[in-house]
């Protein structure tokens, strides 16, 4: 029992832990940190905009949400992969893959975290009282300037909830990731794939115990610090 | 009055005749490796209705079935693509040795749905990878750390002394037959199969079939699980009768 703890607690962390950990935060971080602009404005138009055809916009932004993962990934792979129709042109057009590589594994967390961003954005934009964009707009300030000085600053709190939410979810993707960029170790091979291999080799199990270990901590780190970051914004914005 | 005495008649015959036959109808859950997928299947369809068994078949890499077999130890008969996951159920337990056999042959091919050359020698095949098979392509095959296809893909590579070259252009899959669906779609420049897995889709073909001696003989063995029910050996013994070998060598496997 203490030579399997010795095992377990010892040599934190190897090099395909480390590997797949800092593969997992990179893929994570670049997916969400680059769906976060259209994010805002999907959040800010659902929240403030009345338009034909909203309802299904609002449906489509929430799929991802509802579809089984393996979905997403089959139409990523059909929508980008080297004979899919956006895939082929990039490859074409700029010699730029998706497909096997960690950008594509990037763009799959980008979709299915999508929905998270959005409706933290939305609800957060919903909350600011639409009198105080009046005001501003009436002391002259243009539309831009209203956005940037007004709702970016008081819609923090919630952009930053929406995105840690869409991080923490996509570190734990696995079923659109292993579908649409397969299981390459170093490239495409997260945390969760990492613990599904680990699991399919006989006599992986301390291999795969390691990495779960790996994964809790990392999860209530991710807890802790989202709470942190939203008690200090809140005192900042002095709410 | 005429129907019901039959009906009544056909009752308890249906109720007798499993009792006084050898062996009553029994559901035999068959664990195979994916390469097998539509010859099993076929067999077992030919099986169930030549001996009233259920059969149940359930494929995946040998790897991941083996894992299975070992945390729920259930289940008639295991067919691997290689014997380590046969020697390592053995080891464990969990599977009876005296009842391995050989039950089919195959061979490991490069195969694409994209290139149009094909090669004879070694020289020739290295030159087409040179071509084709850039820093940013990638070349399908099943996980080398488990998957018996890419266990042998990296010995048939490594014999070739192309190994280092080209370990970094794997897009690595979960089974073989997922190797063959990324080449059959077109994702991948190419990618190493058995030669049975091209009988199953018509646009893939064979690049280069990798010499015999360029990797460990590909053996199927079968063996029959520790708790296997007595139906279960009497299935083992059928594979190596000449109607299922017919089978499996019209999909393309060589007879063990």
């Amino acid at each position: 029992m203490t030579e399997m703890f010795s095992i377990l607690f010892s040599n934190w962390p190897n090099a395909a832990e480390w590997e797949a950990l800092s593969l997992s935060l990179r893929v994570s971080a670049i997916g969400v940190g680059s769906a976060l602009p259209l994010a805002v404005m999907t959040g800010y138009g659902l929240a403030r905009w009345q338009f034909p055809g909203k309802a299904l916009v609002e449906a489509l932004v929430h799929l991802p949400l509802i579809l089984p993962p393996v979905v997403i990934g089959y139409l990523l792979l059909v929508i980008f992969g080297a004979k899919g129709v956006v895939g082929a042109w990039l490859l074409e057009a700029f010699n730029f893959r998706f497909i096997f590589s960690w950008t594509g594994a990037a763009l799959t967390i980008a979709v299915l975290s999508f929905p998270f961003q959005v409706r933290a954005i939305r609800l957060a934009v919903e909350a600011i009282d639409p009198k105080l964009e009046e005001a501003a707009s009436l002391l002259g300030a243009g539309p831009v300037d209203r956005f940037f000085s007004l709702i970016l600053p008081l819609a923090l709190p919630g952009i930053i909830a929406g995105a840690v939410t869409a991080f923490s979810a996509g570190l734990g993707e696995f079923g659109a990731i292993i579908t649409f960029v397969s299981n390459i170790p170093g490239e495409t091979r997260t945390l969760p794939l990492a613990i599904y291999s680990a699991l399919q080799s006989p006599g992986g199990e301390i291999a795969a115990a390691r990495l779960a270990l790996l994964s809790i901590g990392l999860a209530l780190a991710g807890l802790i610090a989202a709470e942190a970051l939203a008690r200090r914004t809140r005192t900042r914005l002095g709410l | 009055m005429l129907n019901r005495f039959v009906a009544i008649l056909l009752a308890s015959l249906v109720c007798v005749f499993p009792a006084s036959n050898a062996m009553a109808a029994e559901r035999l859950v068959i664990y195979a490796a994916s390469s097998l997928t539509d010859a099993l299947t076929e067999i077992a369809d030919a099986y169930e209705a030549e001996s009233e068994h259920q059969m149940v078949l359930s494929f995946a890499s040998s790897s991941a079935l083996a894992r299975q077999v070992e945390s729920v130890p259930l289940g008639d008969v295991y067919i691997s693509a290689n014997d380590d996951w046969i020697d390592y159920l053995a080891s464990g337990g969990y599977l009876v040795p005296s009842s391995v056999r050989t039950v089919a042959r195959n061979r490991l091919v490069f195969a694409s749905s994209v290139l149009t050359e094909s090669a004879e020698t070694k020289e020739e095949f290295t030159q087409i990878l040179d071509h084709h098979l850039g820093p940013d392509d990638r070349m399908a095959l099943a996980d080398p750390a488990h998957v018996p296809a890419g266990i042998y893909g990296e010995q048939a590579m490594a014999f070739l002394g192309l190994w280092d070259s080209y370990k970094g252009r794997a897009a690595v899959t979960d089974n073989v037959r997922a190797a063959l669906a990324l080449i059959e779609r077109g994702e991948v420049v190419g990618g190493i199969v058995y030669e049975s897995d091209l009988r199953v889709v018509e646009t893939v073909q064979p690049v280069f079939i990798f010499p015999q001696e360029s990797h460990e003989p590909i053996r199927y063995s079968a063996g029959a699980l520790a708790n296997a029910h007595p139906a279960g050996e009497q299935f083992l013994d059928h594979l190596t009768t000449e109607p299922a070998q017919k089978i499996l060598q019209s999909h393309g496997f060589i007879a063990p």
